[in-house]
């Protein structure tokens, strides 16, 4: 007979910290990255997507902020959560991205697609709530495409990521006012681009 | 007959709110299968480029030795004078006096050469 095996207690191995895992990575124990990574991977993309609309731009994004986040892992210095700092990569990246593919394209109610059209038509009625939410995701990029790169960041910010108007400053270096009178115009432009882009107007 | 609300609903304000939550409801954060092991494979091969540009500098520096040796011992053979002008060598009692020697012919052929070349002292 063999002897008896002991029993593993799973509550009792802890899993490291951001901390410990980061502290071993910056001693050269490069797969203590790995956790890092599948942790915080989910919110990482959740921003990527609602920057860039085509699934390997989103990807590229993501592997970007992780290779950045790698490479200046030596500069955090861990008075604030790392989720905290690499979400501000995240942002950083999502907006480098937003300058690099500006598309200022104005799109008109011809350019719609059938589910688009249909999001409009069925508006007020009872089975809206269960239409295409991407029709409402790709008018919603439509109506971004339109604005500058910074006021699309504050509107993804604002409106998308529900980011409270003091986060935003912080993300973006503006003051608050600055960021409240940059959001009130980028918002009425997305207004008027509604009534242009929606068919029930010229009926 | 529609009710009234209807028509305020689609007014463009009530219609971009709306749009915006839908787009918020959507889910995105999915993660593509195994993306970690991607961003991974772009780490760790990210060092080991830099460790293989450091070899190949190394190897490079390596391989310049021996030209390098060359082409200072041929530097040196052919810069000594006595590669030069094969001179009677001198006694080795006196070496100091030979190196005189030579010195005021080099300075004497310098003035000469001067004196016949009137663009120099300008």
């Amino acid at each position: 007979m063999g002897s008896p095996v002991e029993p593993v207690n799973n509550s009792a191995v802890a899993e490291p910290t951001d901390k410990e895992l980061i502290a071993e990575v910056l001693s050269g124990q490069t797969a203590s990255f790995e956790p890092l990574v599948v942790k915080y991977q989910p919110r990482v993309f959740a921003i990527a997507r609602r920057y860039a609309r085509r699934e390997n731009e989103v990807e590229d994004i993501v592997q970007t902020v992780f290779l950045k986040a790698f490479s200046k892992l030596s500069s955090y210095k861990g008075t604030a959560p790392f989720e905290h700092w690499l979400m501000r990569t995240a942002t950083y990246t999502c907006y480098d991205f937003l300058r690099k593919h500006q598309r200022n394209r104005e799109w008109n109610a011809t350019d719609l697609s059938d589910e688009e059209n249909d999001w409009f038509e069925n508006l007020g009625e009872e089975s809206h709530a269960h239409t295409n939410q991407e029709a409402a995701r790709a008018l919603v990029d439509k109506l971004l495409d339109e604005l500058k790169p910074e006021d699309r960041h504050i509107i993804t910010l604002l409106e998308l990521e529900r980011k409270s108007i003091r986060e935003i400053a912080d993300l973006t270096g503006l003051s608050e006012s600055n960021v409240k009178v940059k959001a009130h115009r980028a918002r009425e432009k997305m207004r008027k681009s509604v009534d242009r882009l929606n068919p029930e107007k010229y009926l | 007959m529609k009710p009234s609300g209807n028509k305020n609903m689609k007014e463009s304000e009530d219609i971009l709110r709306k749009m915006l939550t839908e787009t918020r409801e959507i889910p995105v954060d999915h993660v593509p299968y195994a993306f970690e092991k991607r961003i991974m494979a772009h780490i760790e091969a990210a060092p080991q480029a830099a460790i293989n540009l450091w070899q190949q500098w190394s190897q490079a520096l390596w391989r310049a030795v021996v030209p390098c040796l060359a082409v200072m011992i041929l530097v040196a053979v052919l810069d000594s004078p006595e590669a030069a002008a094969p001179q009677p060598q001198p006694a080795p009692s006196a070496p100091l006096t030979a190196q005189t020697q030579t010195t005021d012919e080099d300075l004497e052929a310098i003035v000469m050469l001067a004196i016949e070349t009137p663009t120099l002292d300008r």
